[in-house]
């Protein structure tokens, strides 16, 4: 499995390669540089180096505090 | 593999030339290589060699080096050969660079003999075509340096990049970030 890198805050995952240079579209995309609007359009694209973080299931605490409320 | 029809498409963007930069990685730097199309499952013409979001998974700090050839001195061409139904592809790329320096002798030194990918975006296309995969790695042919005697003839680096059996084949992606 490809090791990821977080960018963006974490919102999105660098997938196999250290943010930086990608040839992509006739051009480059840096995806150390890029905006949360470009990866968002990248990954409509379907571009390979990039995908949206998956959110996280609630941690079990907070969903028994929840519970106990 | 079903034959399909062809339509010709007018493409605003048509033009002949290649792109200057061309990208070079080390055939043995390449860990994991983009899966080819399967033939009995291409439902169109491009679908026999289009690899599309496909990736090159390289090694673990390897990634592809970048050489910036000449505008307009970049070339490439593709043949059929061989005999009555055995024809195969043979491929190949001539990157151009006009000057004659250290640095681009001492390129072909170090490269001359190494396996070798190759991908190259001809303009007015988005994609790359790369030439060299798994146990068909493209290499140089021949290579040359040349510096005219008259101050006004043109100064050249020339190298030649093979390609065998393989078709030229397209792919969205090109690394130039190393892998982790």
């Amino acid at each position: 499995m490809a090791k990821t890198i977080p960018i963006l805050d974490g919102a999105y995952e660098v997938i196999g390669v250290i943010p930086g240079e990608i040839g992509y579209q006739g051009g480059k995309v840096d995806l150390s540089k890029i905006s949360a609007a470009k990866a968002e359009q990248l990954v409509q694209d379907g571009f390979p180096y990039l995908r949206k973080t998956k959110a996280k299931p609630p941690r079990k605490r907070a969903a028994k505090a929840k519970e106990k409320l | 593999m079903n034959i399909y029809d062809y339509v010709d498409e007018q493409n605003l963007e048509e033009s002949a030339g290649l792109q200057i930069e061309v990208a070079i990685a080390d055939y043995r730097d390449v860990l994991t290589w983009p899966v080819l199309p399967v033939l009995s499952a291409a439902t169109t013409n491009e679908g026999h060699v289009d690899l599309a979001a496909e990736v090159f998974v390289m090694k673990t700090g390897k990634k592809f080096q970048k050489f910036e050839g000449t505008l307009e001195k970049n070339a490439f061409a593709s043949n059929l050969v061989g005999p009555r139904r055995a024809k195969s592809f043979e491929n190949s790329l001539t990157v151009a660079v006009s000057a004659v320096n250290k640095s681009l002798i001492g390129w072909i030194r170090a490269n001359r003999n190494r396996p070798m990918v190759v991908a190259f975006r001809p303009l007015g296309m988005s994609q790359y075509i790369f030439l060299g995969y798994d146990g068909l790695p493209a290499e140089v042919d021949e290579a040359m340096m040349d510096i005219p005697a008259e101050v006004s003839g043109e100064k050249m680096t020339t190298f030649t990049v093979r390609s065998i059996a393989l078709p030229p084949l397209f792919i969205d992606a090109v690394p130039f970030t190393a892998a982790v």
